[in-house]
């Protein structure tokens, strides 16, 4: 592996597009530099270690629902009037989450930001774990969880429809719409890649298993052509998922009665959080492994910069919709309205209404500055503060609203219990295990998309010259891009 | 007998089923079997009895269980029946129906023709029916031979008994004392003449702690008559009291609750409280004074000589009252004013806790004032025989052969009487419903009869005789206090027919069994009704004993009996322990109450536990900052901390008793310690903040309304205006097509929030207690709740409750988000919970704006004893784990009523259909019925210009209205 040209490509040049890849940008340096890690036969230490660590966390989840489905939701902390806690704030946390890996590979492939093919295998992978993540907690959290398929409308002896005016029922369409489809994009778009790794395999089991994961995928013309069509259609049908998934999970809250949560502002509210949260995710997660498998040229300090930027950007969509619930609040002249948000800002949840606005407000400024934009240890602190303030941000909705609202004969104080915190513990735990496995086993980098974008692809492209365009030396190598992925390798 | 058997037994010996199905076979087993000390015993009396059924057949006792051949009159399994009975508390006594399924008595409510009950109860009344199935409940007699407890029976007592008594026998009875509870019963206190007659040198005595004793010395004093008070709150326009909880903690407190309620709905009373602690009769006073304990004899006194010097003819020579603060002298002043104008509808009372010089004044007053036979009548005191002192004597002198206490428990309710050392020196035979502080002292303990399923018979203070009639069989060997004195007296007659002979008596000397049925059936026998006293004044020595009242410095701690479990008596009942107090909202326990202003004086954070001290003794304890409270008053209330009443009451709360050495005051010291107390509150259970303060203060006079007596009176103007209730709806409103539609009014000028309902409703639709851990998670179950407000200063603070049910919205918040449509509206207006299809998610509760959902965090019946499932109501069902219920406006009782009326071919009339919480309700503030009907009285109240709804605003459309409370001070006109 050569030492690339330049590192930092986040410089903007006028008349001249920066590189979205660096180093030895040739097919097969690629592929092998992507492949190679789901190939190797023994994991690097830390991965052993980290996977450790997040299995045993994985099995306290487990411990702590089955302490909870033979005990009953009395193991939590809640009551009446704060019948939701951890658990809400979780899914809803998690959901978030969820939004970064759909946004970067249908939106922005939609937008045709090129740069988002270097991160959004790793991102969709995130998605698709963390929706899993977010899918128990509603699971869990009823009180009689082996009645739950109750919340399905299936053919029934009850004769009985689920009641479609809950958005709790939108809940389960959207959310599990959300998950079918980023779990089909995610594989749809892996095929290629998948059968790269097929074709590399060494041992009888890879052969099958990525055989069989690859659907006979031979690279043909043909397949290309459907390939694409289909991942583009994949891509229009998960955009408006994209906004609508936390639209209607913003309706638990919006269409119901309470003060701070019956409000018009919710929905976008809720999606830029997604992102935000989304967002501050991924460059939670990218910034170690980058630094791990040694991806620097493939995620470059440019992606890191374009994720910063959003990052700020949905931080201050998220910092205008706190303010303007102030202000909706003052405005109304509704007295219980404008008590939620005082005691929110003031009352006894006071630390985590600030702890919010620290991490998701305050915090985020940074990002004015290019310097903590390319800066990747400023960016992991950063983006851990944001995922922080962001769980605090729907803690803060679910239990301050919930806690004091019309009547103050019923008002009360919700303390979770240690069950809670171990389950949302475990809950990372479930995460980052499954997040581990996918970076053992499957190809985190789209490498195929990848390679459509170095500059030698473009070349081949006809006359449109877009994103990729670079200004150094152009190579030719006319016969490695008609001669598709098994070629590459010299 | 294998040895494999024996085995297999003692593997089993420990397991609460096992023990289960022991005490279901053999209760004498059981008893030996949960008291590890008798191991020995067990394994005799296990070694015996299954020696002896094993040897006669290796199998279990032959057993007669037949059905009927043919169906006993009025008998038809399923259908309830109803039985006239009596239940004594306050030494008065109360009229109760109770009703029984297939012989199980379930549920208690008021008989309406008993002058003291008028249809309603107190909650103690309601949480009796759990008290009968109390699985804590003693079972068998237990004797103690040199603190070895060793399980006996009544046959061995009768033979001990004999050989004790034959020592005071041959003495005319000297030695024999008898310490009694004080309960009006006519065939006890027949019993007891017929002992004086056999044994002419035994003694009685009768100890109560809530009798009004001083009350009767009080009168005696004045007219040489002991007598006791019958107040008619009905017919006063002007009420003063002085410390008396009237219309909660009194003898007649269902009846003037009652009677104050009609009043106060039309604005035509006025109440004036003076008072150290707040009591519900304080927070419902229009003119409310925190006084210290010391300061209320001196403002009796100041209220005298006020009205003295406005010309009423008292003609006594009254002693200086001393000096009078400025808010002292303006509530004497005014209130003697309003005295005066009110003339015959005056009254005045004092509470127990004065001398009985004080309730002397109090007599003289009300017959100045002319209130004498029109807000009260005077008829003779319940008798109550001798006093502890007296009994403390001889035991300490050694004159007590046998003593016999019959109920009660005076080793917790006299703790300042040194029982442990003097029970030694006497033979005690205790007969108690659980084998308590006093039973362990005793040497013998005998298992007590509840009333819910013996004989008995009481006497009304108004003379009425109630026949107290069982519901059930005994369930375990118990006898009630008649049937020992009986065995005393060794007549070995049945309860039965003790209380026949009685009635015999008392009906003409001939048993007359038509006479008899109709008393069974009706609950009372009137006879000629006992005819108010006419007392005359005596001479006024008495006056001087006000002037010497105790100077008023430092720091005084004031007790009070507990507003739920009284003296300790129903402490191991679990319903009254959960029920929250009705000022503090405690559970679980009790709290030194102070004002807030003493509090930070004595540098106490609400919640904190402190130290008081008193006379060399000290409590610990958490503090309870309550406004109301008097300043430099440290309310203490008795009832809790005891040692031995049952697994639900041990070591719940603090006992304060040993602080008060007898008296009813103390001078304490206080002191914080730092440590955080454990109180569990069912409303702020976290001290409010500032900025909650600030938002309570902003709603409560939009969530509780007043409206003034002057402005009722002048014709009112509807207190919700224009389109409250019913604001527009942008879409077509769904129409109900029932043919009736139930609706409610919660009228909060009678509301003296009791509890009372919060426990009948408890009783009658299996809401589980979930105890002290799961209230302080804010997850107490009860299906009503009444909320406090506290309005106004916090040193001199107004009051308001609230009672708080499922509004039943015909535009129901909760009803549009279950997923799964497990709560859903009937065409008869009513919101439903359908248990089988919950789910649990809890979205109906957080979208709930009045938050009176409540969920099922845990099975909350997972253990429950055999005899406990004995109360539940067979027509609800009893919820699992994970489920969400609410109130049903008693769905079950609207379904039987509408039953009758379709086998009677009639439509439903208006009080057909009462709900539990209605029916109990003393001040029947609580009105049901159909709203389609208009000529019932929900639709006439729902029209009522005092009627509106909490929260319309958010189109709720409730179906439950609140009467905006009626306040009469000049203030508020």
């Amino acid at each position: 592996m050569s030492q690339p040209a330049i590192w930092d490509n986040s410089h903007d040049q006028p008349g001249q597009r920066a590189p979205l890849v660096l180093g030895d940008d040739s097919f097969a340096a690629i592929t092998e530099r992507v492949a190679s890690i789901a190939e190797r036969p023994k994991p690097p230490r830390w991965w052993t270690v980290t996977f450790s660590i997040s299995l045993a966390l994985t099995v306290v989840l487990l411990a702590m629902l089955a302490y909870l489905f033979t005990v009953g939701v009395g193991v939590w902390g809640l009551n009446v009037p704060v019948a939701w806690g951890f658990d809400i704030t979780n899914f809803v946390f998690w959901v978030g989450i969820g939004h970064a890996g759909t946004l970067i590979s249908a939106i922005l492939f939609l937008f045709r930001q090129k740069w988002r093919t270097s991160i959004n295998r790793f991102a969709e992978g995130m998605t698709i774990f963390a929706v899993i993540c977010a899918g128990i907690f509603p699971a869990i959290h009823t009180g009689r969880p082996w009645f739950d398929y109750w919340l399905f409308p299936y053919p029934n002896q009850m004769q009985m429809w689920p009641n479609f005016r809950s958005p709790l029922m939108w809940d389960v369409f959207a959310v599990s719409t959300y998950f079918t489809v980023s779990l089909m994009f995610w594989y749809v778009g892996m095929i290629p890649d998948l059968a790269t790794l097929r074709d590399r395999a060494k041992t009888k089991l890879r052969q099958i298993v990525y055989g069989v994961l690859a659907l006979g995928w031979r690279g043909s013309a043909r397949h290309w052509h459907r390939y694409e069509r289909v991942y583009l259609l994949l891509a229009a049908l998960a955009t408006p998922l994209v906004l609508s998934v936390h639209s209607v999970v913003s309706f638990d809250f919006a269409v119901s009665q309470l003060p701070g949560w019956h409000a018009t502002i919710f929905p976008p509210y809720f999606v830029a959080g997604a992102i935000f949260s989304g967002f501050a995710m991924v460059l939670t997660l990218l910034i170690p492994i980058r630094k791990a498998f040694h991806l620097e040229e493939l995620v470059t300090t440019r992606h890191l910069d374009n994720m910063a930027k959003i990052l700020l950007a949905t931080s201050l969509m998220v910092g205008y919709a706190y303010g303007i619930e102030f202000f909706t609040a003052w405005y109304s002249g509704n007295h219980f309205e404008a008590f939620t948000f005082y005691n929110r800002a003031l009352g006894p949840y006071a630390w985590a209404y600030w702890i919010m606005v620290f991490c998701n407000v305050v915090v985020p400024q940074i990002f004015w500055f290019k310097k903590a934009r390319t800066t990747p240890w400023i960016l992991l602190v950063g983006s851990l503060l944001v995922n922080v303030g962001m769980w605090f941000e729907r803690f803060v909705i679910v239990v301050t609203t919930l806690s004091r609202d019309f009547l103050p004969g019923n008002w009360g104080i919700y303390k979770p219990t240690w069950v809670e915190l171990l389950t949302l513990a475990g809950s990372f735990g479930l995460f980052l295990t499954l997040f581990l496995l996918f970076l053992r086993f499957l190809p985190m980098v789209a490498m195929a998309e990848v390679k459509s974008v170095v500059p030698r692809a473009g070349l081949e492209r006809g006359p449109h010259r877009g994103h990729g365009q670079y200004w150094g030396e152009i190579p030719h190598q006319h016969e490695e891009i008609l001669g598709g992925e098994n070629h590459d390798r010299r | 007998m294998s040895k494999a058997y024996w085995r297999s037994l003692s593997e089993l010996e420990d397991s609460p089923e096992f023990r289960e199905k022991v005490a279901q076979e053999f209760p004498l087993l059981a008893e030996a079997l949960t008291d590890p000390r008798t191991r020995r015993d067990f394994l005799k009396l296990a070694g015996a009895s299954l020696g002896l059924l094993g040897l006669a057949s290796c199998r279990w006792p032959k057993e007669t269980i037949l059905p009927f051949a043919g169906q006993p009159e009025g008998r038809i399994p399923g259908v309830p029946q109803y039985f006239a009975t009596a239940m004594s508390l306050f030494g008065n006594a109360l009229g109760l129906l109770v009703t029984s399924y297939d012989g199980r008595p379930i549920k208690v409510e008021g008989n309406p023709l008993h002058p003291e009950s008028l249809g309603a109860t107190h909650l103690w009344a309601q949480a009796a029916v759990l008290e009968l199935y109390d699985p804590d409940r003693s079972r068998v007699v237990v004797e103690r031979q040199a603190g070895q407890r060793v399980v006996s029976s009544w046959e061995n007592f009768r033979q001990a008994l004999a050989s004790s008594l034959a020592r005071p026998q041959a003495r005319g009875g000297r030695g024999l004392w008898v310490l009694a509870d004080g309960t009006p019963s006519p065939t006890r206190e027949r019993l007891r003449q017929a002992l004086s007659q056999r044994f002419p040198q035994a003694s009685w005595v009768d100890w109560d702690p809530l009798l009004n004793v001083r009350e009767a010395e009080g009168l005696a004093l004045a007219t040489g008559v002991r007598a006791a008070g019958k107040p008619r709150l009905e017919n006063a326009g002007v009420i003063a009291s002085f410390g008396a909880d009237i219309l909660l903690r009194h003898p007649s407190a269902v009846a003037n609750a009652r009677g104050f309620a009609q009043r106060r709905r039309e604005g035509k009373n006025r109440l004036y409280v003076a008072e150290p602690l707040p009591t519900v009769t304080g927070a419902a006073a229009d003119y409310r004074l925190a006084a210290r304990p010391e300061r209320l004899l001196p403002l009796l006194l100041a209220l005298a000589r006020e009205l003295a010097s406005s010309g009423l003819a008292l003609s006594l020579p009254l002693p200086a009252a001393g000096e009078l603060a400025p808010e002292e002298r303006e509530f004497v002043s005014r209130l003697a004013r309003d005295l005066r104008q009110a003339g015959r509808e005056a009254l005045v009372l004092a509470g127990e806790s004065l001398p009985a010089a004080a309730h002397a004044m109090v007599f003289a007053l009300n017959r100045a004032l002319g209130a004498e036979g029109h807000t009260v009548l005077y008829f003779s005191a319940p008798p109550v025989q001798g006093s502890l002192a007296q009994l403390q004597q001889a035991l300490e002198a050694g004159e007590v052969a046998l003593l016999l206490i019959l109920g009660g428990n005076p080793v917790v309710t006299a703790p300042h009487v040194p029982w442990s050392s003097l029970f030694s020196k006497a033979e005690v035979v205790r007969l108690g419903l659980f084998e308590d502080e006093t039973s362990r002292l005793s040497r013998w303990h005998l298992p007590q009869a509840h009333f819910l399923e013996a004989w008995g018979d009481l006497q009304a203070l108004t003379g009425e005789y109630s026949v107290v009639q069982p519901l059930i069989a005994p369930l375990y060997e118990g006898k009630t206090a008649e049937e020992v004195l009986a065995l005393v007296l060794g007549y070995d007659s049945a309860g039965y027919d003790l209380v026949r002979e009685t009635f015999a008596g008392l009906t003409g000397g001939v048993f007359q069994e038509e006479l008899w049925r109709q008393t069974l059936h009706d609950g009372l026998w009137k006879g000629e009704g006992a005819s108010p006293l006419t007392l005359t004044a005596k001479d006024a020595r008495w006056v001087n004993e006000l002037g010497h009242a105790p100077a008023a410095e430092g720091l005084t701690a004031c007790l009070t009996c507990d507003t739920k479990v009284l003296d300790g008596r129903f402490a191991n009942n679990p319903w009254l322990q959960e029920l929250p107090e009705p000022l503090t909202k405690l559970t679980w326990g009790n709290a030194a109450l102070l004002a807030p202003k003493t509090a930070s004086q004595l540098g106490v954070r609400h919640g904190e536990l402190v130290r008081v001290t008193a006379s060399g003794k000290e409590v610990l304890l958490p503090c309870f900052v309550l406004p109301g409270t008097a300043e430099n008053t440290v309310g203490l209330v008795a009832g809790y901390g005891r040692k031995a009443a049952g697994r639900v009451a041990d070591n719940v709360g603090v006992d304060v008793l040993p602080l008060f050495g007898g008296s009813w005051t103390t001078s304490v010291r206080l002191e914080p310690t730092g440590k955080r107390g454990d109180l569990a509150s069912t409303q702020d259970q976290q001290a409010i903040d500032r900025i909650g303060l600030e938002a309570l203060g902003h709603r409560v006079g939009e969530l509780v309304r007043e409206v003034s007596a002057s402005s009722l009176a002048a014709g009112l103007e509807p207190v919700a205006k224009g389109e409250e209730l019913r604001p527009p709806m942008p879409w077509k409103e769904r129409g109900f097509t029932g043919e009736y539609q139930w609706g409610m009014v919660v009228d909060l000028a009678s509301c003296i929030g009791c509890g009372a309902c919060v426990v009948a409703c408890q009783a009658e639709n299996n809401i589980p207690v979930v105890g002290k851990k799961q209230v302080q998670k804010g997850r107490q179950m009860h299906w009503i709740r009444v909320d406090r407000y506290f309005a106004g200063k916090p040193e001199n603070p107004k009051f308001a409750f609230q009672p708080m049910l499922c509004q039943h919205c015909e535009n129901a918040p909760c009803e549009q988000v279950c997923p799964v449509a497990a709560t859903v509206h009937s065409e008869e207006g009513l919101n439903e919970m359908v248990y089988n299809r919950c789910v649990g998610t809890r979205y109906c509760s957080n979208n709930c704006p009045y938050k009176v959902r409540r969920f099922n965090f845990f099975n909350y019946f997972k253990d429950v004893t055999p005899t406990r499932k004995m109360q539940f109501n067979p027509e609800v069902t009893v919820r699992g784990r994970g489920v969400m219920e609410k109130c049903t406006f008693c769905i079950q009782r609207i379904e039987k009523a509408k039953i009758a009326a379709h086998n009677e071919h009639r439509p439903l009339k208006d009080g057909d259909v009462v709900p539990a919480c209605a029916q109990v309700c003393p001040t029947q503030a609580i009105v049901f019925g159909n709203l389609n009907d208009s000529s019932s009285r929900v639709a006439k109240l729902f029209q009522d210009p005092r009627a509106y709804g909490v929260l319309t605003e958010l189109n709720t459309r409730p179906r439950v209205l609140y009467l905006a409370k009626v306040t009469n001070s000049e203030e508020a006109s």
